[in-house]
């Protein structure tokens, strides 16, 4: 094992090897000053530290004139002033320098000391706490994760008061060593669930971590499924109810979203605005979001296949219209609803990328231009349109299911044009046993339905009053092996 | 107990339900074994009384957590090899019983005139497919398809009740007691699903007796509640017909839906996907447990290829398979492995350590 590399007496020596790790790097300074009558060397990674604190809470004391003074302080006289306003640490090691440089902290040498204070001066830029983006609420809080791990875990330590949340804190990323933490009620989570996520983390093998969602694929488990059994979240007081269930919570540092472990399908049906609605209501829009999953994977294959093969199944007078429309189109209908969701995911795709205003209307170009002018060249028949109208905006309703539900709408489309609704169902069929077959921490990703958990029923389509949900403890643990 | 292979007592009964409603719609026997229309409404009185007396020795094994291979194994391990092996060969044959089922169905129905190697062989590579997931998936996939069939059935039965006509009906018993009893031992003597107990018991979690029990009511009364209905609304055309429930289907309607008949036998596509992945998976445990070091991976695509081409065997003729269905050999099969076996071995166990104990004294 490598020896590591000491402070040394000589204050020059230490700045010198730091600026040699550092590369000359420009954003690197190092202030010479003098500490109560003592040579000294401050150094601190320039955007990193907040200027302020270090001139009013830092420097200014340290540089005063010693008491008596042109002696020099005592060791004991100048830790009395240094720990008077802020976190400080010594360390004798120059890797534990570097690192804390890094993360914002101020360094400190003192000639013949030995040793460096560190100094918790941490000042980046960073956003402000915003409304999420991706999770749009009507009556709900209206805070979502910032950025910055520090505030996401204020955020959520101000929503759950309680000395049983606990955030373990690890880094992850050879290269870029990004703070992340796995946050948890310790009352709450089973031990194996917890153990099973430290274990995942920690082979993580990575050089940079750009996001705490890039962790899904180490937490998610195999086989691979479709569907990722590792939900997310923008809110930090809808993770605050998760880690009330006994689930767990990841957030990485330069991440505005948390993992949650294990996310469980239910959960895309589930909003936080439910909870402010009445039972009805929040059991009919739940109802409504499941739909509107189904219908975007599964209207285009199955319109496809009614059409093609059991004609029959629809009213004479539609399947006259259809017929007609069809007719003077040159793609077969399967071709046609391929192409046409392939333009869709296109223009899709260019609104999401895009800048937002120019987004825009990529997408109105896209809705109107293209599939009007389609229609109007006899390229593609307006029923077809209209499903894909209504494939893309039920796609809308659970956007976070999005990346699973763009390419089962493929396979579907393909099997019911080969094989009509026998094809449709075979692969609703293995879509149902991916979603079964899911349960990576023992939990499975179809729970609470199947396996069928009773207790659980009181929050999963339908919703129990707040009154009644209060009294019954719902605990992720209580849907192991059903 | 294996804690990760293991599955509720109510999976299990979802399970059966699902794999018994694919042979229910579609029911296909020969002539010479019509039921008589009076006596199909009661049937569901036989059907659970013999049903529960073929499943007591599967309960005696599940109060003792263990399969049928256990009880073998302390006769003699060559016995459980020569047991396992006609299990695992009855585990194919009922996963082809099934393709060939909805093979025939969807070449009379679905597809007329158009070959089905491929669709076929498309849901048996899905049957696999959904076996190699495992016991647990399969079973987690069967409550829910055992929900949405529920529903279907509810569907079909509620919307075509309205043309239900008492006439239609005839009175029970008309061909005697006896032939009454003996269309419910037929049916239980048909229902290969009460042997999967013997190899799951050890398995299974909760009480597995008074679902199991519970479930041979529900399905009796379903079956029962089906024939009351294609009897009251179809009538002797119904007698006729080869699918009498999916005839049923097609007289659903719902508003401007008039003819959902299709998409209802779709539905049906699921209950075969689920019944052959089930099968499959029992034929490879019971092969792996004659070849201990052999993948169950591997083991379950042979058997799959195996059930495809039985199935293709089977499905060139309907006359045929139901001449196949009928006969007698089903039953003795039934009756040897399902019925006798376990009891001999359960007294020849007894005799053992009476013998033993004996002994000791």
């Amino acid at each position: 094992m490598e020896r590591p590399v000491l402070i040394h007496a000589d204050v020059k020596t230490n700045t010198d090897e730091l600026k040699r790790r550092f590369h000359n790097s420009f954003d690197l300074t190092v202030r010479e000053l003098t500490v109560g009558g003592v040579c000294a060397a401050a150094a601190a990674l320039e955007g990193m530290c907040s200027d302020e604190i270090i001139a009013e809470t830092l420097l200014k004391p340290l540089t005063n004139e010693s008491p008596q003074g042109k002696t020099a302080l005592t060791e004991y006289e100048l830790e009395a002033r240094l720990y008077k306003g802020m976190g400080v640490q010594k360390t004798c090691a120059f890797d534990e320098v570097c690192e804390a440089l890094c993360r914002g902290f101020l360094v400190l040498f003192l000639e013949n000391a030995g040793f460096a204070y560190l100094f918790s001066v941490q000042g980046y830029p960073k956003k402000a706490v915003e409304e999420p983006q991706t999770e749009q609420n009507e009556r709900g809080a209206t805070e979502g994760f910032t950025d910055t791990l520090r505030d996401n875990t204020a955020l959520l330590r101000r929503r759950l008061q309680t000395p049983f949340l606990v955030f373990e804190k690890l880094e992850l990323g050879r290269t870029a060593h990004t703070p992340v933490a796995i946050c948890y009620l310790s009352d709450r989570t089973p031990a194996d669930l917890l153990e099973k996520v430290r274990n995942r983390l920690s082979v993580a093998k990575l050089d940079t971590l750009t996001g705490a969602i890039s962790l899904r694929p180490f937490l998610d488990g195999t086989p691979p499924s479709l569907f990722s059994s590792t939900g997310f979240t923008q809110r930090p007081d809808k993770l605050a109810a998760k880690l009330t269930e006994g689930r767990v919570g990841v957030l990485a540092d330069g991440s505005p979203f948390a993992l949650i472990v294990p996310g469980l399908l239910i959960d895309y049906f589930q909003a936080e605005d439910d909870y402010a609605s009445n039972v009805f209501y929040s059991f009919f829009i739940r109802i409504l979001r499941a739909v509107s999953f189904l219908i975007s994977a599964a209207l285009p294959g199955l319109f496809v296949a009614v059409c093609d093969f059991h004609p029959e199944a629809l009213p004479p007078g539609i399947m006259a219209d259809i017929a007609a429309a069809e007719a003077r189109t040159p793609f077969s209908l399967m071709t046609e609803a391929l192409l046409i969701h392939l333009v869709y995911e296109i223009v899709r795709e260019a609104g999401l990328r895009m800048p937002r205003a120019v987004g825009h209307a990529v997408s109105i170009v896209g809705a109107l231009a293209v599939g009007n002018a389609a229609v109007e060249a006899g390229l593609i028949a307006a029923p077809m349109l209209l499903i894909v109208a209504l494939t893309a905006v039920s796609s809308a309703v659970v956007p976070k299911l999005n990346e699973s539900v763009a390419p089962i709408r493929f396979c579907l489309i393909i099997l019911g044009g080969a094989a009509g609704s026998f094809g449709v169902f075979l692969g609703i069929g293995l879509l149902l046993a991916d979603v079964c077959a899911t349960s990576p921490y023992g939990i499975p990703f179809s729970a609470p339905f199947s396996p069928f958990s009773n207790k659980a029923q009181a929050d999963s389509l339908w919703r129990r009053n707040m009154k009644m949900l209060g009294e019954i403890r719902q605990k992720i643990g209580d849907l192991k092996f059903g | 107990m294996n804690e990760k292979n293991s599955i509720g007592a109510f999976q299990l009964c979802c399970l059966f339900f699902v794999s018994r409603v694919l042979a229910l719609f579609t029911f296909i026997l020969p002539e010479s074994e019509r039921l008589a229309a009076g006596d199909r409404p009661l049937l569901f009185l036989s059907f659970f009384v013999f049903g529960l007396i073929v499943l007591l020795p599967a309960f005696v094994l599940c109060k003792r957590k263990e399969s049928v291979f256990d009880l073998t194994d302390r006769v003699s391990p060559n016995l459980t090899r020569f047991c396992a092996v006609l299990f695992a060969i009855g585990a194919v044959w009922n996963a082809a019983v099934g393709l060939a089922r909805v093979s025939l169905f969807a070449g009379t129905v679905l597809f007329e005139g158009v070959s089905l190697t491929l669709p076929m062989l498309g849901l048996t590579v899905s049957s696999v497919i959904v076996a190699v997931k495992g016991r647990e998936t399969v079973a987690r996939a069967a409550v829910i398809v055992a929900g949405l069939l529920i529903f279907v059935f509810l569907f079909v039965l509620v919307t075509t009740a309205k043309d239900f006509d008492v006439a239609n009906l005839e009175p029970p018993f008309e061909n005697g007691v006896l032939s009454f009893m003996k269309q419910g031992l037929l049916a239980v003597a048909r229902t290969p699903e009460l042997g999967a107990l013997l190899l799951l018991a050890p398995n299974v979690k909760g009480n597995v007796r008074k679902s199991t029990s519970l479930w041979l009511l529900f399905f009796g009364i379903t079956a029962s509640a089906s024939f009351l209905i294609i009897t009251g609304v179809t009538g002797a055309f119904g007698e006729r017909q080869m699918f009498q429930l999916y005839t049923l289907t097609t007289l659903s309607k719902l508003g401007a839906m008039e003819r959902m008949d299709d998409i209802f036998a779709a539905v049906w596509v699921l209950a075969a996907l689920i019944r052959t992945a089930f099968f499959l998976g029992l034929g490879g445990e019971s092969v792996t447990r004659v070849f201990p070091k052999t993948s169950l991976k591997h083991v379950i695509v042979i058997l799959g290829a195996a059930a495809f081409g039985l199935c293709l065997l089977m499905s060139g003729s309907v006359v045929t398979f139901a001449d196949v269905l009928a006969s007698d050999g089903n039953v003795v099969m039934f009756v040897s492995f399902i019925v006798l076996l376990p009891v001999v071995v359960l007294i020849a166990e007894r005799m053992k350590q009476k013998r033993e104990r004996n002994r000791l004294k």
